[in-house]
């Protein structure tokens, strides 16, 4: 096991080593900090931005937005995905709308949103509809999923419906439920962080990328996107600790909770 | 009446009828099995029995208040809990308790912490059938139970049945296509017709309430007379004082 994850991640390592190198390969081939910066440009950039006035309450604003939009997206995603799952009716009412939200253009979400919401509000709105019906699938999928046979058992044995929920249901659904917070999570700091790029509201990480483009700040670009995808590998990186600790089971060895 | 009985029991999928006219009784405090071949609606019954179906035409009369255990054919237990955790998902800490005490009978003592996927097919089906018999439920129904559980094993499980029959008043059936399983544990059998109308018996058998285990020989002439019987009716005669 732990000879494993060091293996992983060294691959992993070799891959990030790669990509940098690629990247710095194609800076010195445009020799051009205003089309691609250096890798170390971006970093010097990062530095820049991080002890900037302001910083920390840009960053804050942005995470509270995906924060509300993440967990209106997980929780009515949840409720949504369970009674599809588990009414066929439901199933069917709800499917055009999931298959109509998964298709929609965030684009287009978003000009609405403008025209409906003051500039703060419209990342949290359009982060809430493209997260949810990716979580409601994800639950409608996994209530599916549920060993019909072990339902049975359930009922024969007439377990009562609490024991039936935590001792059932939800070790069913926890692949379906993990997967969809990471999904769910990523799609919420792209979007938001988009969405303020046209909502322009006066604090956030998109209203700083917006400014950097129509100052040709090109190295503050790459850093802001350093540091979004440096929070995305943190929340994976959490997220998988927890997954190997909630499907444990699967090693099948002498595990005591 | 604590007898469990069905009347004119018919049950079909898609039109296609599985059986029919089936009459049974399953008498308290015994082991009735029903014998037959694969594909002859076995499981259909048991699942109509515990109410996981539900019969086209018949009655089954379960007297008031009697629940169902059920080994199933296959182990059913969830992955993600321990033998311990599984055991106290179908019933209270002492049910629990007891099912561990006959766990330990059948040889698997020590094994409360084990997740299912560290068992093989046979122990798994150990766990299954402790489950069922640990039950407070008063009547178990079991179906194939012996699945990758060796003759050895059965032979230790007739004790551990009669003593919960005993002590829970309890009501058996037993479902199976083994002659072998019917002569070391049954009371009484029923043979299911080939045609799906109908069974044969109820046919008595000597190992009786005495729950003592039969030598080989003894087990020998028991699975000859039944191979026997199931032939003979096979063919049409009926005969059943052939089996004495």
């Amino acid at each position: 096991m732990r000879r494993s994850t060091l293996t992983s991640s060294a691959y992993a390592a070799v891959g990030v080593a790669a990509l940098v190198a690629i990247w710095q390969a194609g800076s010195m081939l445009t020799g051009n900090s205003l089309l691609l910066p250096s890798p170390a440009e971006a970093l010097k950039a990062l530095g820049t931005v991080v002890r900037t006035r302001g910083f920390f309450s840009d960053l804050w604003a942005s995470a509270l937005r995906v924060l509300k939009g993440f967990s209106l997206s997980y929780a009515l995603g949840l409720a949504f995905g369970a009674a599809s799952g588990s009414v066929r009716p439901v199933r069917y009412m709800l499917s055009p709308l999931f298959a109509a939200l998964r298709t929609v253009p965030f684009i287009s979400l978003s000009v609405l949103a403008i025209i409906w919401f003051p500039s703060g509000t419209v990342p949290v709105f359009v982060a809430f509809l493209m997260a949810f019906p990716i979580v409601a699938s994800d639950v409608s999928e996994g209530m599916a999923s549920v060993d019909p046979l072990l339902v049975e058992l359930t009922k024969v044995y007439k377990v009562p419906w609490h024991k039936a929920v935590t001792g059932l249901y939800l070790p069913s659904l926890m692949p379906h439920l993990v997967s969809a917070f990471s999904q769910a999570l990523g799609m919420s700091w792209k979007i938001v962080v988009s969405a303020e790029v046209l909502s322009m509201p006066s604090k956030g990480i998109g209203g700083r990328m917006d400014s950097a483009r129509s100052f040709l700040e090109t190295p503050e670009l790459f850093a802001w996107t350093l540091l979004l995808v440096a929070l995305g590998f943190t929340a994976d990186a959490a997220l998988g600790a927890l997954r190997a600790r909630a499907f444990r089971w699967r090693e099948g060895r002498l595990w005591r909770m | 009446m604590e007898d469990v009985t069905v009347r004119n029991l018919g049950k079909s999928f898609d039109g296609k009828p599985v059986f029919s006219n089936l009459d049974m009784t399953f008498v308290n405090g015994e082991v009735t099995a029903v014998l037959g071949p694969s594909g002859r609606g076995k499981t259909t019954l048991i699942r109509v029995l515990c109410g996981l179906e539900r019969q086209d035409v018949g009655d089954v009369a379960m007297p008031e208040g009697i629940g169902c255990s059920v080994v199933f054919q296959e182990p059913r237990l969830l992955p993600w809990l321990t033998v311990e955790g599984n055991l106290r998902y179908c019933m209270d800490g002492e049910g629990a308790g007891r099912a561990l005490e006959i766990l330990s009978g059948l040889g698997l003592d020590g094994f409360k912490d084990r997740y299912p996927t560290s068992l093989s097919g046979g122990e798994q089906q150990r766990v299954n059938l402790a489950r069922a018999l640990a039950s407070p439920e008063r009547v178990l129904l079991m179906d194939e139970p012996f699945n990758s559980i060796g003759l050895g094993m059965k032979a230790e499980l007739l004790p551990l049945l009669r003593e919960r029959i005993a002590s829970e008043r309890k009501t058996v059936v037993l479902v199976t296509h083994s002659p072998v399983d019917v002569a070391l544990m049954a009371d009484r059998f029923y043979l299911m017709n080939d045609d799906g109308k109908g069974a044969d018996g109820p046919f008595t058998l000597e190992i009786g309430k005495a729950g003592r285990k039969l030598d080989d020989d003894e087990l020998g002439q028991q699975v000859h007379k039944l191979m026997k019987l199931m032939a003979s009716l096979g063919k049409g005669a009926r005969d059943p004082d052939e089996l004495k």
